[in-house]
């Protein structure tokens, strides 16, 4: 039994469950392709150009993820979001420091995504989750040990399906591995390879 | 049931969780303009004082390791060989250290590890870092880790402290108040930054403790779903988040004995808690908060609250609002004023922050 859904982008692949998405933009690209996916997924949603690249990473990640998954069919407080990475926001924190060192004004729309955990209001907001969320940082990805808060989520009852993984992003490197777990993939013991 | 105690708290007030505890019952703050420091804003902070770094390690670090070895003193020592996690709450950790140019120096997780390297128990580490209700969520997993077997015993670690990167970040929001911290005062201005380190034990075994510990029944998050850096204006994250605290604690609103709330002292929070407080039927609840002693830690601050609850809880105490002298917020709600005598069994501990996350756990004596 695998997760329900699984979105992985990084600078080598775009895939939705093992399917390999936007083969034209994804092939041996060094940059950021967020506009470009944002323009294949033919959303309209203005505040995505506010965002860092750590909340467009997880916001575009999410929209694929509906592709395959009704998140109407859960009660919108039902719905945990449970992320990780290594570097918190240090991509935009060098912005913010940097600024600074420059002697020049902060900005605020740059400061309040020197939080990682801001990536789970955008997608609160765009998608109405008000369920759980939980930011933590660890040096890499153990799978078992995402899986070991994920299930917390589901024995204290305390949520129906669970949004997230490990969400990395620093300067030009990125790796987004975006699971969808619900309840009954839990009972029945899933893996998340 | 699961236990919470060994608290230490090291902030602008004081050394020790019952030193600071005593210096809130006088009416001391830790918070002041620091005339003779550099520091960016011309803003009162609540800043250590005299803290001597452990050779070799930097102060974010040394108030950690400082803070984990007391809470560890507090426990049976035969205990150490159990199975520990290690989970350190901090927003920012050493971001001193990015001004430089060191991003790996600044990564939470390098000094998690430094941290567990110095402290006596094999464990493993985790870092939360949820904006301000990180203390909160660090201690509400470790409860619910605990609860479901996966370690015996949780040392949390709250810390940040007074950054340059946080401070003018701050200041850019036009978040910080020129004048002494006001929360739920009428007249209140703003926040005003502060740093500290508090740690607790969360474990399910009470003879753990040296000291009688106080039963966490656990906790909740939520998202507002509203904005990403103004609370939201029906405060219906926080509503769901304390509503549902209290029934799956098994807890009637009218068992609550006191509410340490967030009270950051900016308009908009204050407001949005006068609020949720009312909807929950809370509103006569003696409530009080503490950001006018230690100013606002951010990462520290969930546990350093939850600190000072256990502390009242011990002592049958509650501080007032320091701060505030003519409560106005959009509702009404019951803002300590004067310390109190009561008996403090059952203890409403709030947070929220950037990112529209809300938190809510439920003590008992």
């Amino acid at each position: 039994m695998k997760a329900k859904a699984i979105v992985r982008i990084s600078n080598t692949k775009i895939e939705l469950n093992g399917n390999v998405q936007f083969k034209h933009i994804a092939d041996g690209r060094r940059e950021l392709p967020l506009k470009l996916i944002y323009n294949e997924l033919e959303i309209n949603y203005p505040k995505f150009y506010k965002m860092d690249n750590l909340s467009k990473l997880g916001f575009l990640g999410v929209e694929m993820l509906k592709k395959v998954i009704d998140f109407n069919s859960f009660e919108s407080d039902r719905i945990a979001q449970i992320f990780q990475n290594s570097y918190s926001s240090l991509d935009t924190d060098v912005v913010h420091q940097q600024l600074i060192n420059e002697e020049k004004m902060p900005s605020p729309a740059i400061f309040v995504y020197t939080l990682p955990n801001i990536v789970m209001g955008e997608i609160a907001i765009r998608n109405k989750f008000y369920g759980e969320n939980l930011f933590t940082l660890v040096d890499e990805f153990l799978p078992q040990k995402w899986i070991q808060l994920v299930s917390l989520q589901f024995k204290a009852g305390k949520a129906d399906a669970v949004v997230g993984g490990w969400i990395e992003i620093f300067k030009n490197n990125f790796d987004l591995r975006l699971f969808f777990i619900d309840k009954l993939d839990y009972q029945v013991g899933f893996k998340v390879i | 049931m699961i236990y919470i105690g060994a608290e230490q708290i090291i902030s602008s007030l004081g050394n020790s969780a019952s030193e600071n505890f005593n210096n809130a019952l006088k009416g001391i703050s830790g918070v002041k303009k620091h005339i003779d420091c550099n520091l960016y804003a011309k803003k009162p902070l609540g800043l250590l004082q005299n803290f001597e770094l452990i050779p070799g390690f930097s102060k974010v670090e040394s108030m950690c390791i400082k803070s984990g070895l007391e809470s560890l003193s507090l426990i049976n020592n035969s205990n150490l060989a159990d199975k520990w996690l290690i989970i350190i709450s901090t927003t920012k950790g050493d971001i001193d250290k990015l001004k430089g140019g060191d991003v790996d120096g600044a990564k939470p997780t390098f000094l998690a590890k430094r941290i567990a390297k110095k402290l006596p128990i094999a464990s493993e580490i985790m870092v939360v870092s949820n904006a301000c209700i990180s203390g909160l969520a660090a201690t509400i997993n470790a409860h619910d880790l605990v609860k479901t077997g996966a370690y015996d015993h949780v040392l949390v670690i709250g810390v940040d402290v007074v950054s340059e990167f946080t401070t003018l970040g701050f200041e850019s929001f036009y978040a910080l108040s020129d004048s002494p911290l006001a929360p739920f005062d009428k007249h209140r201005k703003g926040l005003s930054l502060g740093e500290a380190v508090s740690s607790v034990v969360i474990s399910a075994t009470k003879e753990l403790f040296l000291s009688t510990p106080i039963k966490l029944c656990g906790g909740v998050t939520t998202n507002d779903a509203n904005h990403i850096s103004g609370p939201s204006r029906t405060a219906e994250g926080l509503v769901r988040a304390i509503n549902l605290v209290l029934q799956r604690s098994k807890v009637e609103a009218s068992a609550i004995d006191f509410i340490s709330a967030h009270g950051t002292g900016t308009l908009f929070n204050d407001d949005m808690e006068s609020i949720a407080f009312t909807k929950s039927k809370l509103d006569k609840v003696p409530t009080n908060s503490m950001k006018g002693y230690f100013g606002h830690t951010l990462g520290a601050a969930g546990v350093l609250e939850l600190s000072m609850s256990i502390q009242s809880i011990r002592n049958n105490k509650l501080v007032k609002t320091l701060g505030c002298t003519t409560p106005g917020t959009v509702n009404k709600i019951n803002i300590l004023l004067k310390n109190k005598d009561i008996p403090v069994n059952t203890v409403l501990k709030t947070a929220s922050g950037f990112g529209g996350c809300n938190a809510a756990i439920i003590l008992k004596s």
